[in-house]
C-alpha cells in the first residue's frame, strides 16, 4: 500500500515532468537549421514552414495531453489511496471495538497540587480572566525512520543498472563532497532514473505522425475524406502517411531522426512491431482449458505455463525468491505406488475388450517399483501415534498414502454421471486426456473418471489411437541405476565424513545453492553442488540416493546440540529428511525439534522503541532462553555487486542494513525487512547471527546468546561471523572518534 | 536567639570574593553556569522536605543516619504485635494510668526574644484545671481551676547552672477523682506574665540595627537610659495547657525536658516576637515555626516517689518529648507548600530549630557568624566531633579554578543533608547531584572536592513513558475490565557492592555505570513498526499480528501473475488462488503438499467451481505430480473432492 506521501512525491514528479516538457518545447526550435532544412526550404518553401509549425504545435499538444493524463493518474491514485487508508483505519477501529478492552484516559494529577491557575489581567479595565493551567510535558522526539516494507521471507531483486535517485544527505555534504555523487554516478555508468532522451520517444513519434497525417489528409482532401479521417483513429500504414508529414517532422526536429527515409523506416518498423504484438498476443497463449475456446494441444503446451512458473522450492507460481525454476524432469516423478485395480470398473469397462495379459505384467512391474521405493526412502509414517487432531479426514485422504495404498480406495468417490457421454471428443477433453494419460498410464478407468465426460472405453480407444504419445515406461529404469543395498550404513558413514569435511573448511566461503541438473550422470566433481561444497538437496535432479545428498538426522530429541548432524552442518532439519525428530509435523505445536525455527517462522514477538543506544531499537516481549531462535533477518536478496553499489550510499548515511549471506548474495533490509533490522550493534551482544541452510536456501537466523529477559533490547555483533563487510551504527563510530 | 544567622549559605560561593580581578568576566560565566543547577537542586531539596521520595537513612551508604537498628526485624512476626501489647499492659497497668508519684516540675527559664523584653524574671503560675463530666442542663463543661503555685522564672537565662531552678511539686493526690464532680481529665495550665516591649518592637520590625544595639547591653541598663518609656512596656500573659490525664485516664506526661511554646493570653497569633526581620509575607506557619516565633517555657518534668528522692536522677529520662503542638491544623490546612517549606527551611538554617533538637541531634556549628551571645547554651551542647574540613573547589572551563570554599562539616552544600561521613557525602553528591562532576582529592587538612559542570548530564525524562502519552489503561473501570500496561518497578535491588572506599571518587564516573539498565521489563513506550504510532496497552499483544502476511506482498504476487501475457486467464486465476493459499499457510516441505492441496480444496473449492476452474485445477494437480510432489492417487482424490463439490452446487442450484 503506498502512503499519501508517496503519492505526493509522484505528483511533484509529474509537475517536474511538466516543466521538463515545457522547456523542451522551448528549446526545440532553437537549434540552427541544418543542411537538410536548407535544402527543404529551397524545394517547398512556404508550405513546409507552415507544416513545420504545425508539427511543433501538435507535438506540444501531445506532450501536454500526456502530462495531463499523468497528473490525472496520480490524482486518482492519491484519492484511491486515501480511501484505502480510511477503510483500513475504520477496520482497525471496528476490530478494536470488538475487543473486550476499554480505553480510558486518566487525567494526570500531580500529588499535593490540585491544579494551577493562569490568569489574564487587563490594564484596560476588563475583568480578569482565568482558567486552569495544564502543563504539557515535553515528549521526546522519536528517531528518524525511512519507510520500509515489511516481509517475513527474503525477496530476491535484480540488480539496478540505473541510479534511482541521487541521495540527499543535507546541503553541507553536497557542498563539501561533490566527488561522492560523481563517484556514485560512475558506479552506474552515468545512468540515472527518469533521465529522458531529449528528442522524440518512439510512442510519441508514432502519435505525432498519425495525428499530423490525419490533419494533412483532412486539409488536402477537404470534403470527401473528412468523415473517414475522424473515424480512423487507428494506426496508419506507411503507405497511408503522406511524405510531406515526414518532411515536416524532419524539418521540425532537425537534430533527431536524420533523413526522411530513416524516419520512414523507423515508422514502418514501429507499425509492424505493434501489429505483430497485437497479433501474437493471441497465439502465444494457450486458451483456457475451462473456456469455450479450448484447443486440442499436445501435453507440453497444456502444461507449459504451470511447468515454467511453478517453483518447486516455494510451491508457488512465479515465486519471489528463486528466479530460476527448473522444469520438472519427467523421469524422477513419483510413480503410482498402489496396486492396480484388477476388477473392471463396470460392465462397459475397457478391460473386457483388451486382453488381461498385458495387465498382469504391468502390475508386476508396478509392484517392483513400489518395493523399491519403500526400501529407498525410510517409511514415512511410523506407528499410528501421529494422528491429526481435528481433521482426521484430511489424514485419511492425504497423508497415509502408504497405509491406504493397500486398502481399497473407497474414499475416492466421484459424483454419479449425469450427462450421457458424447462420442465426439471436444478439444479440451483431448488435451486433458493427453495430460492424464501420462499420469495414469494405462489405468483408463481413473482417467475416464477424471475427465468426467467420457467412459473408460472411449478413453481406451483414444489412447490406442494416440499410442505413440505415451512415453515408454521402461525408460525410467534406464536413468540412474539403482544403488545396491546396505545403503543405510554407507550413507551414514559418508555423511559423517562429509560433515567432518565441512567443519574443517568452515572458514572458507559459502556458496549459494543451485539445484544441479545433469541427466544421466552421477554427482561427481563436475556437479555444481559438489564444486560449491554444498550438499545435493531434494530439489536436485539427481536420484534421491545420490552420494552427495545430506541424509538428515535421526535424532529423537530437540536437535539443538552438536550431536545432531543437521545442527552440526548448520542446517535446519529438513521435514522430508528428518522424520524422527518430528520436523515433518505439520502442526507446529507437536514439534519437539528446536532446529526448525527459521523455516517455520517461529519468531519471538518483538517490540520496537527508541533505543537506549542509537536510533530505534528492538525489544523482546517475552523472555527467551539461551540459543533460542529469535527471528530471521529478512530483506532483499541482492548480488554482491549490487551490495557494493548500495553500500556506498549506506555508508554515507552511516546506516546500513546489509548482511552478507554467502559468496554470491547479500541480504539488504533497507527497503524490505522485518523488525529485527532495528537490532543495534554491540561488542557485548546478547544475540548472535547464524547463516543456515534451510531447505536449500541460505537464511540468517538471529539467536539468543544468553538468556534474555522480557523488555531487553537486542544487540548482535555486526563485525564477526559472516558480516565483516557491515559497518557499524553511528554511535560507536562517534565514540571512536 | 539567632536572628543573625547567615541565611545565604546556599549562595555562599556565589558571593565570595573574587580573587583575581582579571578573570572577572570569566567568573561571571562561571557564576552563570553554576547558577541554574544550584537553583534546581535548591528547589529539589525543598520539595523533598515536603514530599520525600525516599528517606536518606534507608540508603545503603547512609547507614549512619539510621537511629534505630533493624535487628529485631528478622525475628519479627506480625502475629506477635497483639501479644507484645498485652504483656506490656499486663505488667504496668497502674503505672501508666494513675501514677502514685509526685509530679515534679523544675523551671529552667522563660525564653523570649531578646529585644522583646527587658525583664529579668517572669511570673509563672501553675494551675490545675479539673474538667468535669458535663451534667444535664449544664450548658458548659464545668471547669474547676486550682492554683498550685506561683513562681519567678528567669527570662532568657544565660547560664542555667547559676541558681537552682524554681520548682513545683504536685502530689499525686491532687489528681484524685473525687471532688463532687466526676472529673474527666486534669489539665495543667501555665500562665506566664512578662513585661514586654511590644509597641517599640513593632516599630522596629525588620531592622537589624535594633537587635544590634541591644546586644551586650543588659536590659536593666537600657531601661535606665530611659529611651524606652513605660508606656511602651506592656505586661503580657502567655498561657499554655498541658494535659495530665486524658479522658481514658491515661497519663500523658512522661518524664523529660519540656519546652513549651506559650501563646499570649489574648490570642493574638501574629506576635512575631522573634526574627520578624526575615519573615515572609505569606500564609501562616508550620507547627515547628511555633518554637521560633513564640516564646517558650522550659522545664524538667519528672515523677518522683515521695519516699525515695534519690531515685530522681534515674527516673529522669534522657530523651525529651514534646507536647503535640496545638496548631497542628496548620499543616493539613496549608495549601501553598512552597511558601511553607521555604519558611521551614529558613528556620532550619537560622539555628532556632537546633534548640528543639538538642540532645539527640548533631548541631551545626556557627562560630563564624554567631555574634549573638544568647546562643551560648547551644554551643555548649554541641557534641565535640573531630572536624573534617572539606574544601570545595569549583572549576569551570576545565582549568580555571574559580572558588575554594572550606566548610567544616559533612553536610551537602546543596541539600544540607548531614552525611556524617566523607564517603557518604561523596556518594550522595555523585548520585543526587549529577548535574555536577565531583572528584575527590585527598587533602592534608581533610578533603578537597573538585566540582565542575557535568556536560554530559542527561536531563531527559526518565519516568514511565506511559505517563506522558497517557495511554494508561485504568484498572478500576466500572463497566469492563481494562488492560493496563504492565510496568516493572524495582522494589529491592541488592547488587554486589564493592566495599566502600574513597578511591572510587578519585576518578571520574564511568559512562558504563550510567547506562546500566537497572529496570527490567517493559518500562518504555513501544511503537508500531511501520506507522511509528505508539502502541497502546490494549494493542500490545496483538501488535504485529498480521506481519507474517503483509498485504503488499499478497498484492504483489497477484500483480506479478497478472503481468504475464502468455498465461491464460484460467491459469492466472488458479495460480493466484494457490499462491495466496500457500502464502497464508506457510507450507514447508514436500510432505505437506498433499495437506496443502486438501486445505486448498477445503477453502477454495467453491470458488474453483464458481469460477469454472475445475480442469485448470486438475492440470495444477498434474503439475504437482510432474514435480513429484504428490502421487497420482492424491490427484484423483483431490479432483474427486472438487467434482463432488460441483455436483452438490449444481444440484443445489437446480433445486432452487
Amino acid at each position: 500500500m503506498s502512503t499519501p506521501e508517496v503519492a505526493c512525491n509522484t505528483r511533484s514528479g509529474a509537475q517536474r515532468l511538466l516543466m521538463g516538457g515545457q522547456s523542451s518545447t522551448i528549446t526545440a526550435p532553437s537549434p540552427s537549421p541544418s543542411v537538410q532544412s536548407d535544402r527543404a526550404s529551397e524545394n517547398f518553401n512556404v508550405e513546409v514552414v507552415d507544416w513545420k509549425k504545425r508539427v511543433k504545435a501538435e507535438y506540444t499538444r501531445l506532450c501536454f495531453m500526456r502530462k495531463d493524463k499523468r497528473v490525472d493518474e496520480v490524482k486518482n491514485a492519491f484519492a484511491a489511496n486515501r480511501i484505502e487508508i480510511h477503510a483500513s483505519l475504520e477496520k482497525e477501529r471496528e476490530w478494536l471495538k470488538k475487543q473486550p478492552i476499554q480505553k480510558l484516559i486518566v487525567p494526570e494529577i500531580l500529588p499535593g497540587r490540585t491544579s494551577k491557575k493562569c490568569e489574564v489581567t487587563s490594564a484596560m479595565g476588563f475583568p480578569t480572566q482565568s482558567g486552569p493551567l495544564k502543563t504539557m510535558l515535553l515528549v521526546k522526539a522519536i528517531p528518524t525512520m525511512y519507510s520500509w516494507a515489511p516481509v517475513q521471507q527474503n525477496f530476491m531483486v535484480e540488480d539496478e543498472t540505473v541510479l534511482h535517485n541521487i541521495p540527499y544527505m543535507g546541503d553541507e555534504l553536497l557542498d563539501q563532497d561533490t566527488s561522492f555523487i560523481e563517484e556514485l554516478l560512475k558506479n552506474y555508468e552515468g545512468r540515472v532514473h527518469g533521465e529522458r532522451n531529449s528528442g522524440l520517444g518512439d510512442d510519441i513519434f508514432m502519435e505525432l505522425v498519425n495525428s499530423v497525417a490525419h490533419q494533412y489528409k483532412v486539409e488536402n482532401a477537404e470534403d470527401g475524406v473528412k468523415v473517414e479521417a475522424k473515424e480512423s483513429d487507428g494506426v496508419l500504414d506507411l503507405s497511408e502517411v503522406p511524405v510531406e508529414v515526414f518532411e515536416a517532422i524532419c524539418a521540425a526536429f532537425p537534430d533527431q531522426g536524420g533523413t526522411i527515409d530513416e524516419l520512414k523506416d523507423k515508422y514502418k518498423e514501429l507499425v509492424e512491431a505493434q501489429k505483430a504484438s497485437n497479433q501474437d498476443a493471441v497465439p502465444e497463449c494457450t486458451p483456457n482449458i475451462d473456456g469455450p475456446n479450448a484447443q486440442s494441444v499436445p501435453r507440453e503446451q497444456t502444461m507449459h505455463s504451470f511447468h515454467t512458473l511453478f517453483c518447486r522450492r516455494c510451491f508457488k507460481y512465479d515465486c519471489f525468491l528463486h528466479p530460476y525454476h527448473p522444469t520438472p524432469s519427467m523421469l524422477t516423478r513419483k510413480t503410482q505406488e498402489k496396486k492396480q485395480k484388477m476388477e473392471p470398473c463396470g460392465a462397459d469397462c475397457f478391460m473386457h475388450v483388451a486382453g488381461t495379459k498385458c495387465y498382469g505384467s504391468n502390475t508386476e512391474e508396478n509392484k517392483d517399483v513400489k518395493k523399491e521405493s519403500t526400501r529407498s526412502s525410510p517409511p514415512r509414517q511410523e506407528g499410528g501415534g501421529r494422528k491429526r487432531k481435528g481433521n482426521a479426514c484430511s489424514m485419511a485422504s492425504t497423508e497415509n498414502s502408504e497405509e491406504s495404498n493397500n486398502a481399497d480406495d473407497l474414499d475416492i468417490k466421484f459424483p454419479p454421471r449425469t450427462c450421457p457421454t458424447a462420442e465426439a471428443w471436444t478439444p479440451a477433453e483431448e488435451s486433458l486426456m493427453r495430460v492424464l494419460a501420462d499420469v495414469f498410464r494405462s489405468n483408463y478407468c481413473s482417467v475416464a473418471k477424471l475427465i468426467g465426460t467420457k467412459s473408460c472405453m472411449q478413453v481406451y480407444q483414444f489412447a490406442v489411437k494416440e499410442e505413440a504419445h505415451i512415453p515408454d515406461v521402461s525408460e525410467e529404469t534406464i536413468q540412474t541405476p539403482p544403488r545396491k543395498k546396505k545403503k543405510k550404513h554407507r550413507l551414514w558413514s559418508t555423511h559423517c565424513r562429509k560433515v567432518q569435511l565441512k567443519k574443517d573448511n568452515s572458514s572458507k566461503t559459502v556458496y549459494n545453492y543451485q539445484p544441479c541438473d545433469h541427466p544421466g550422470q552421477r554427482c561427481d566433481e563436475t556437479c555444481p553442488c559438489i564444486m560449491a561444497q554444498n550438499f545435493c538437496e531434494k530439489f536436485c535432479q539427481c536420484s534421491s540416493d545420490c552420494q552427495n545428498r545430506f541424509p538428515g538426522c535421526r535424532c529423537k530429541a530437540q536437535c539443538n546440540t552438536k550431536l545432531c548432524p543437521c545442527f552440526l552442518a548448520v542446517r535446519e532439519c529438513d521435514p522430508d529428511l528428518c522424520q524422527t525428530c518430528s520436523a515433518d509435523q505439520f502442526d507446529t505445536q507437536k514439534i519437539s525439534c528446536k532446529n526448525v525455527g527459521v523455516q517455520r517462522g517461529l519468531r519471538k514477538h518483538l517490540l520496537m522503541a527508541p533505543s537506549d543506544v542509537a536510533g530505534w531499537g528492538i525489544f523482546l516481549k517475552e523472555p527467551v532462553e539461551k540459543n533460542e531462535f529469535i527471528s530471521e533477518y529478512c530483506g532483499e536478496i541482492i548480488s554482491q555487486d549490487e551490495a557494493d553499489r548500495r553500500g556506498k550510499v549506506y555508508d554515507k548515511y552511516m546506516c546500513s542494513f546489509l548482511f552478507n549471506l554467502n559468496y554470491d548474495f547479500v541480504v539488504d533490509a533497507t527497503r524490505k525487512g522485518n523488525k529485527i533490522r532495528f537490532a543495534n550493534h554491540s561488542i557485548n551482544p546478547n544475540c548472535y547471527a547464524k547463516v543456515m541452510m534451510v531447505n536449500g536456501d541460505h537464511r540468517i537466523g538471529i539467536f539468543a546468546k544468553r538468556a534474555i529477559q522480557a523488555g531487553e533490547e537486542l544487540f548482535f555483533d555486526y563485525r564477526y561471523g559472516p558480516t565483516e563487510q557491515l559497518k557499524f551504527v553511528g554511535i560507536e563510530r562517534d565514540g571512536m572518534i | 536567639m539567632g536572628p543573625k544567622r547567615r541565611v545565604n549559605g546556599m549562595n555562599g560561593f556565589q558571593t565570595e570574593e573574587i580573587k583575581d580581578k582579571k578573570t572577572e568576566a570569566d567568573h561571571e560565566l562561571f557564576l552563570q553556569a553554576f547558577e541554574k543547577p544550584t537553583q534546581i537542586y535548591r528547589y529539589l531539596r525543598t520539595r523533598s522536605f515536603v514530599l520525600p521520595i525516599f528517606l536518606p537513612r534507608s540508603l545503603s551508604y547512609m547507614k549512619q543516619r539510621r537511629s534505630v537498628s533493624n535487628v529485631k526485624r528478622k525475628s519479627f512476626k506480625v502475629d506477635s504485635i497483639l501479644e507484645t501489647v498485652e504483656t506490656k499492659l499486663g505488667t504496668e497497668p497502674l503505672k501508666n494510668r494513675l501514677r502514685q508519684e509526685t509530679l515534679h516540675l523544675s523551671f529552667s527559664g522563660f525564653h523570649i526574644a531578646e529585644f522583646a523584653t527587658e525583664a529579668e524574671y517572669a511570673d509563672v503560675e501553675v494551675l490545675l484545671l479539673r474538667i468535669c463530666l458535663k451534667r444535664r442542663k449544664e450548658s458548659r463543661v464545668p471547669v474547676m481551676p486550682l492554683s498550685l503555685a506561683k513562681l519567678r522564672v528567669p527570662v532568657n537565662p544565660s547560664d542555667r547552672t547559676l541558681s537552682p531552678p524554681p520548682s513545683v511539686e504536685i502530689p499525686s493526690e491532687t489528681f484524685a477523682y473525687k471532688n463532687g464532680h466526676v472529673v474527666r481529665s486534669h489539665v495543667l495550665l501555665f500562665k506566664v506574665q512578662c513585661a514586654t516591649l511590644r509597641e517599640a518592637n513593632c516599630s522596629h520590625q525588620g531592622v537589624n540595627g535594633e537587635t544590634a544595639h541591644s546586644i551586650g547591653e543588659p536590659p536593666i541598663k537600657r531601661r535606665r537610659n530611659g529611651r524606652i518609656s513605660s508606656l511602651e512596656e506592656d505586661v503580657l500573659t502567655f498561657c499554655r495547657e498541658l494535659m495530665v490525664y486524658d479522658k481514658n485516664k491515661v497519663c500523658l506526661l512522661t518524664p523529660g525536658e519540656y519546652e513549651l511554646g506559650v501563646q499570649s493570653a489574648d490570642g493574638t497569633e501574629n506576635m512575631r516576637l522573634s526574627k520578624v526581620w526575615e519573615s515572609f509575607a505569606g500564609k501562616d506557619v508550620k507547627p515547628l515555626e511555633l518554637f521560633s516565633d513564640y516564646p517558650t517555657l522550659t522545664f524538667t518534668l519528672s515523677w518522683q516517689d515521695l519516699v525515695d528522692n534519690d531515685k530522681k536522677a534515674e527516673v529522669e529520662s534522657f530523651s525529651p518529648s514534646r507536647v503535640p503542638p496545638p496548631r497542628w491544623d496548620l499543616v493539613s490546612g496549608a495549601t501553598d507548600f512552597s511558601a511553607a517549606f521555604e519558611k521551614w527551611v529558613l528556620s532550619e538554617y537560622t539555628g532556632c530549630s537546633t534548640r528543639r533538637s538538642r540532645g539527640f541531634r548533631d548541631m551545626r556549628e556557627h562560630t563564624t557568624n554567631d555574634n549573638n551571645g544568647s546562643n551560648n547554651t547551644i554551643s555548649h551542647l554541641v557534641a565535640s566531633r573531630k572536624r573534617i574540613r572539606v574544601f570545595y573547589q569549583f572549576t569551570h572551563n576545565s582549568c580555571t579554578q574559580q572558588e575554594t570554599e572550606a566548610r567544616n562539616d559533612l553536610r551537602c552544600p546543596w541539600c544540607c543533608l548531614s552525611c556524617h561521613q566523607l564517603y557518604s557525602l561523596l556518594k550522595h553528591l555523585r548520585l543526587c547531584h549529577s548535574r555536577f562532576n565531583f572528584l575527590y582529592v585527598p587533602h592534608p587538612k581533610g578533603a578537597r572536592i573538585d566540582v565542575s559542570i557535568n556536560e554530559r548530564y542527561d536531563g531527559s525524562y526518565v519516568g514511565n513513558p506511559q505517563d506522558i502519552h497517557s495511554h494508561v489503561g485504568y484498572a478500576f473501570s466500572r463497566s469492563i475490565p481494562v488492560r493496563r500496561t504492565p510496568i516493572t518497578h524495582v522494589i529491592v535491588y541488592r547488587p554486589k557492592r564493592p566495599p566502600p572506599s574513597l578511591a572510587e571518587f578519585q576518578e571520574p564516573e564511568s559512562e558504563s555505570g550510567l547506562n546500566r539498565q537497572l529496570i527490567q521489563g517493559h518500562n518504555r513506550l513501544y511503537f508500531h513498526a511501520v506507522t511509528c504510532q505508539p502502541v497502546r496497552p490494549q494493542e500490545l499483544d496483538t501488535e504485529g499480528r498480521d506481519e507474517s502476511k503483509p498485504r503488499w506482498l499478497r498484492q504483489k504476487t497477484v500483480m506479478m501473475i497478472d503481468e504475464f501475457t502468455d498465461v491464460n486467464e484460467g491459469e492466472k486465476e488458479l495460480m493466484k488462488m494457490w499462491n495466496l493459499h500457500i502464502m497464508e499457510k506457510e507450507y514447508i516441505g514436500d510432505c505437506s503438499v498433499p495437506q496443502a492441496c486438501f486445505t486448498f480444496v477445503e477453502e477454495h473449492g467453491q470458488e474453483i467451481v464458481r469460477k469454472n476452474l475445475c480442469r485448470n485445477f486438475l492440470i495444477h494437480l498434474v503439475n504437482l505430480f510432474d514435480f513429484s510432489l504428490i502421487r497420482p492417487d492424491v490427484v484423483e482424490r483431490m479432483f474427486a473432492l472438487v467434482e463432488n463439490l460441483r455436483h452438490e452446487l449444481s444440484s443445489d442450484g437446480n433445486r432452487s
